[in-house]
């Protein structure tokens, strides 16, 4: 049996007790380190998942997507704080993120990829409309969301990050989701 | 015997059929074992390139469920490696090398998975172990292990082999169909020409032919062998011709030879007896020599000894002569004083008488000298041969202890003779005979008429020693003689007178029963 200790290491549970000093000393190293470099956090996951996704989604070409920016807006609470700068070391081919706090006065169909956090549900199917006909990629990270018409939806299960995709949501946005990407997701209507 | 040997001394059918399929299998084997290593070779690299393919897809597919460390999805992605049942086991790891996801087919090796170096392979004897990078666009996640095993590969190899041998041992089977009528183009013709070449050595059968099939080499010698045979042939009806020709002319030979020999063998016969009557004439030569040698040598001895009596004659003669005259004083002189001293006594008388005899005695044998040495011409007068005997007898002193017989017959002619010399043969006779008769004995004296009266035997008889048989021939020799006393003159005297006398005398005699001088004389008629 194997279980995932913070921190991705794989510890076997099942050792002789001659090794039990060993094992106590390997766990005082661990819990050593974490304290240094801290575990990621949940949206540290969120921000590398969006990084991932983005790499299976295919957006028409468009004046806006021609630019080398990778247009990240976040809709309501910021959420990722420390993710964003992680987000923008990490260019994907020779686009670079550009992470964007958007209210409801920003011009959401610039976006390449938008989150609407959770706080947002009220506005959420104003939200969707503005940026209806547009490839936008609508991210969120709230139950139903999927349902409601945002493309990729994260969930928590058995404690790790897993996502929904509303390919239909995909389509009218003219995006082209990898299958391998829907492959790995729970499919939403 | 070794493989070479009983190639050798093979039938040429079998070399050809052994080099021809020797030849064709080992070209098989060799391309077969040549097919075999390729497929061999083909079905790794096959087998290599397949399970890279499935690695390079497997990688594609599991790289999104790493990215977004989704493990079950991995293990769904790696569970369709069921499809293929020779992978038996896969394994991913992530960047840290990590074991990210796990695909344990239903038969697997329980031995821990070997890994090899990244974009390598290994083999081992049962399996094929593959690694590959897992990569979503250039950015490595991890990497992917696939572990196959080789049953199939096994499985293909050995069906590819088997077929490969298969068509190998097919192709062998009908090349050998082939070879074994096309060999017959070669060892037919070969084993006709042996066959017929056997028949001509074994029956002697010059008239046979060999098959002639085609203008290869085969057939020049068969053509060949074929002229050679016309050849013998024509020589053996010429040596048969010959050989009549001599046997006839042995027989005539032969016949000649008969012919001869029976003729030699009458020559043969002829000339032995031819022999035989030289060899008849021979010994009558042979004895006709012998005779006239020996009457030669008789002869020679009678001449010789002629001789020496004629010398011993003259000697005697004269000696005989000069001793008769003082004889004949002396017994006068004895005379006179017989005369004179008639008075005297006995003892002078005695003497006197002695003396007389004495001189008697040589007178007697003076006269045998001389009558042996020249016999006088004798004086022939017819008298009774009584009287002879008697005048005879008077001269010798017949002992007292010899029976004298006087047998004449009174019948008995009267002989021609000289008185005096038939005197002196008888005398002698009868003295010899009493000589012969010491111990004593019978003295006979026979008459006896012969051939009609003309001859008058007369025998004197005695019982006496005998005369040995060698000395017979010697008896009328002179100087021969047995007695004690006796010069060997008076048989020689005998004979001479006899003879002289127109007798002749013949002697019989006994050793140890006696003796018989028979004196034959022409009678007096």
């Amino acid at each position: 049996m194997e279980s995932r200790v913070a921190g991705g290491v794989t510890m076997h549970s099942s050792v002789p007790r001659s090794a039990v000093c060993r094992w106590w000393c390997g766990v005082c190293a661990l819990l050593f380190c974490a304290a240094v470099a801290a575990a990621p956090t949940e949206y540290e996951v969120k921000a590398a998942f969006i990084h991932n996704v983005v790499k299976f989604v295919d957006w028409p070409i468009t004046p806006a997507t021609s630019e080398g920016m990778l247009r990240f807006c976040v809709f309501g609470q910021e959420m990722f704080g420390r993710a964003n700068d992680a987000l923008r070391d990490k260019p994907i081919g020779n686009m670079t993120w550009l992470v964007v706090a958007a209210n409801g006065k920003s011009d959401l169909r610039e976006c390449r990829v938008l989150f609407v956090s959770g706080a947002e549900s009220g506005n959420l199917k104003r939200i969707l409309d503005s940026v209806k006909g547009s490839p936008v990629l609508t991210i969120g990270d709230t139950e139903g969301y999927g349902e409601l018409g945002i493309i990729v939806n994260f969930y928590l299960e058995d404690g790790k990050v897993r996502f929904e995709i509303n390919p239909e949501a995909a389509k009218r946005a003219g995006l082209k989701m990898s299958s391998q990407l829907l492959k790995l997701a729970r499919i939403v209507q | 015997m070794s493989l070479t040997a009983s190639f050798r001394d093979a039938p040429i059918k079998r070399k050809l059929m052994l080099i021809g399929l020797l030849t064709s299998g080992l070209a098989l084997v060799a391309i077969s074992l040549i097919l075999t290593s390729r497929d061999i070779v083909e079905w790794r690299t096959r087998t290599v390139s397949e399970l890279t393919t499935y690695a390079s897809m497997i990688g594609m597919n599991v790289a999104p469920a790493m990215l977004f460390d989704d493990t079950k999805a991995a293990t769904e992605t790696l569970s369709a490696l069921s499809a293929n049942p020779d992978i038996t086991r896969a394994i991913v790891l992530d960047k840290e090398n990590k074991v990210f996801a796990v695909y344990n087919a239903s038969r697997h090796s329980a031995a821990p998975m070997v890994r090899p170096e990244l974009g390598q392979y290994r083999f081992s004897y049962d399996s094929l172990v593959i690694s590959q990078p897992v990569r979503l666009r250039n950015d490595a996640l991890g990497s992917i292990f696939l572990e196959s095993d080789l049953d199939s590969l096994y499985v293909g190899v050995l069906r590819g082999t088997s077929l490969i041998f298969l068509a190998a041992l097919l192709v062998f089977v009908v090349a050998a169909s082939f070879f074994a009528r096309l060999q017959k183009a070669i060892a037919g013709p070969i084993l006709d020409l042996a066959s017929v070449m056997q028949e001509v050595s074994a029956q002697q059968d010059y008239a046979a032919r060999a098959q002639i099939h085609g203008r290869d080499e085969v057939g020049v010698l068969a053509g060949t062998f074929n002229d050679m045979l016309e050849r013998m042939q024509e020589r053996d009806a010429e040596l048969a011709l010959h050989r009549q020709h001599l046997e006839d002319e042995v027989a005539q030979r032969t016949a000649d030879l008969k012919e001869s020999n029976t003729r030699l063998g009458r020559e043969l016969v002829e000339r032995k007896r031819a022999e035989e009557s030289i060899h008849k004439l021979n010994e009558e030569l042979e004895a006709k020599v012998e005779e006239r040698t020996k009457q030669l040598m008789d002869a020679q001895q009678t001449l010789v000894r002629n001789e020496k009596l004629a010398v011993l004659g003259q000697v005697a003669g004269s000696v005989g002569h000069e001793l008769r005259n003082p004889l004949g004083v002396m017994n006068n002189a004895v005379y006179f004083l017989q005369t004179v001293l008639s008075d005297a006594d006995e003892n002078v008388k005695e003497y006197l008488g002695i003396i007389k005899d004495e001189i008697a005695g040589s007178e007697r044998i003076v006269s045998d000298l001389l009558d042996s040495v020249r016999t006088k011409p004798p004086h022939p007068e017819t008298v009774g041969i009584r009287e002879v005997i008697s005048q005879a007898l008077r001269k010798c002193v017949v002992p007292p202890r010899v029976i004298l017989e006087i047998n004449l017959p009174d019948e008995l002619p009267p002989i021609k003779i000289d008185p005096m010399q038939m005197h002196q043969v008888f005398r002698n006779l009868l003295s010899n005979s009493i000589d012969a008769m010491p111990e004593g004995g019978r003295l006979v004296v026979m008459g006896a008429c012969e051939e009609g009266g003309k001859m008058v035997t007369v025998s004197i008889c005695d019982t006496g020693t005998g005369i040995a048989p060698e000395n017979l021939p010697k008896l009328f020799q002179p100087l021969f003689t047995t007695k004690a006393r006796g010069i060997g003159l008076g048989l020689v005297v005998v004979k001479n007178l006899t003879e002289a006398n127109a007798g002749q005398i013949e002697v019989h005699s006994v050793l140890g029963t006696g003796t018989t001088f028979s004196v034959i004389l022409p009678s007096g008629l």
